[in-house]
């Protein structure tokens, strides 16, 4: 997940950077040191297992496609604790709804929830190979035998088909209710506006 | 133990079929019954707090499966791999529907899912029939207790090789889906007053009328498709006490309707559907699916987990199940006796 190829002590967390599974090495990081030691084990200088002390075929297949997912969640969780703060500031202070440019902020910020958590998936999912059952059941021995390819393609093109529809349809809905604006807009001053759209966010 | 779990199961089964067999049984009636959006919109609303809930108990028994009978649960998911994923297809649609129904008021919007709900509720009733069916004629499967089915080979339940769908299981799910409609229109008369009110009870009496038809027609094939049954009846002559449930119920539900007692008569359809299921489930005790080939079967002794985890899971299931129940009588309670809209009120 970090991109962590040799086992060290003081191991550091890493902002950004291109993992090169086949050199074992990480191009252009941009590393905070000694982090990760201290998120995995309290320590700041705890000695952190790196790719090398497991055996090829017992590492994840797509070392860069995990590295890369868990990355984008972990930097857009950090992204919406920031926004969130910040608007949570603004709110308190009555100030959020004079603000436009934190408002296009919070609009385009959008699709992220969606992204970040299809990363999540990928890093959970990519992470734990090759086991389907850590350190108990290989996946190559969990799947099942009687299922042909072709009818695997056609349950996944289905689903492909349903979640493009879903989507399409929560598009459709959101604009619809966006293009209702808010209720009290014209009628109510803005600070008499506050509250209902404050619990407009917890409904 | 794996007894306790077979009838756990069977249990969970039975009380999704009742559950939510009268929601699909209220969506496959809905178009007919109701004539406006006002009066579909009341039948929406009778179901909308607890559909979602009765689908939970399907769930629930898919996890028990899971960690009581691992070997059953391996290979029916495999093997029933096709059906199961448009089941899922149509359980998708059908909540859909109902959740997004209401939010554009325009008419084709609203037909568009007020059609695919009728369509997932019929489908979805006729599906499970046929799954039931599957389940009393066996499946193929193989010395390792695995298989896997097609939609259809040559319609042959006596075949070697049957499909998902033959004329048995068609007739299994030609049945389920008007007991269920049957059950569903019950429901909706209990939930509804008025004209509606009339409609849900005619739409229930003819269902009753065709389902006592098929009950008669699949009750003879059934004894002639899977062999064992016949022999479990003589083996365990009580047994014959859950056909007797499901007969009365079959009584119940007409004699009620005609006396128009809506309350009455859906207690009497529960009891059908109770009768049969329990019918099914323990005439073929100890087996959980038979195979075309009896000596590849999957029994409650080949397919179980081990005794401590079952064990494990009684303590879990208990404590889930407590929770279940006190769910299920706090909704009921709390959306008690009919249903009444008005033109203003939304969904």
């Amino acid at each position: 997940m970090e991109g962590l190829f040799q086992t060290q002590q003081g191991a550091g967390i890493v902002i950004i950077g291109q993992p090169d599974p086949a050199q074992g090495t990480l191009d252009n990081a941009i590393i905070v040191p000694n982090v990760l030691s201290f998120l995995t084990y309290r320590r700041w200088s705890a000695e952190v297992k790196g790719l090398d002390a497991f055996p090829p075929n017992q590492r994840p297949d797509s070392i860069a496609l995990l590295y890369y997912s868990y990355h984008i969640m972990v930097g857009l969780g950090t992204f919406f604790i920031a926004i969130m703060g910040l608007a949570a500031l603004l709110l308190w202070r009555r100030w959020l709804f004079q603000l436009r440019w934190m408002l296009w902020i919070l609009l385009l910020a959008l699709p992220f929830p969606f992204i970040a958590n299809t990363a999540g998936w990928f890093t959970a999912e990519l992470g734990r190979q090759p086991w389907i059952v850590y350190g108990l059941l290989p996946t190559v021995q969990g799947s099942t035998t009687t299922l042909s390819d072709g009818n695997v393609i056609f349950t996944l093109i289905g689903f492909a088909g349903m979640y493009l529809l879903l989507g399409l349809l929560y598009v459709v809905l959101i604009v619809h209710e966006a293009l209702r604006g808010p209720i009290s807009e014209e009628k109510a001053p803005l600070e008499e506006a506050i509250p209902q759209q404050a619990q407009g966010f917890t409904g | 133990m794996q007894t306790l779990w077979f009838i756990l199961v069977a249990f969970m089964l039975t009380m999704y079929v009742v559950l939510d067999g009268f929601d699909l049984g209220a969506g496959a009636m809905h178009l007919f019954a109701a004539r406006n959006d006002l009066e579909r919109r009341t039948i929406v609303r009778a179901i909308g707090p607890v559909w979602d809930g009765n689908e939970v108990w399907l769930i629930a028994a898919g996890g028990t499966l899971f960690f009581t009978f691992p070997v059953l649960y391996a290979s029916s998911f495999s093997g029933f791999y096709l059906p199961l994923i448009m089941v899922l297809w149509f359980l998708m649609l059908r909540g859909v529907a109902i959740e997004l129904r209401s939010h554009l008021q325009n008419p084709v919007w609203i037909s568009f899912w007020d059609g695919l709900f009728f369509l997932g509720s019929a489908l979805l009733a006729f599906f499970y029939g046929a799954a039931l069916g599957n389940v009393i004629r066996g499946v193929p499967l193989n010395s390792t207790g695995t298989f896997f089915m097609p939609l259809w080979t040559d319609f042959n339940p006596y075949s070697a090789n049957p499909g998902i769908l033959d004329w048995y299981t068609i007739l299994i799910g030609l049945l389920a889906l008007a007991a269920l409609t049957a059950h569903g229109a019950n429901y909706i008369a209990v939930k509804t007053e008025g004209t509606l009110n009339a409609r849900a009870r005619r739409i229930a009496r003819l269902a009753w009328l065709i389902t006592i038809v098929l009950t008669v027609l699949a009750t003879m094939l059934t004894f002639s498709v899977q062999p064992a049954i016949r022999a479990s009846f003589s083996i365990r002559p009580w047994e014959v006490i859950f056909p007797l449930i499901a007969l009365v119920g079959l009584i119940g539900m007409g004699y009620f309707n005609f006396r128009q007692r809506d309350l009455a008569a859906f207690f009497a359809s529960c009891a059908y559907l109770v009768g049969l299921l329990a019918s099914a489930a323990i005439t073929l005790y100890p087996m959980v699916l038979p195979a075309v080939n009896p000596a590849n079967s999957l029994t409650i002794y080949n397919a179980s987990a081990s005794p401590y985890a079952q064990a494990v899971g009684l303590v879990w299931w208990s404590i889930g199940m407590v929770l279940a129940v006190l769910y299920f009588v706090l909704t009921y309670r709390l959306f008690w006796g009919k249903v009444r809209l008005t033109e203003t009120t939304g969904y």
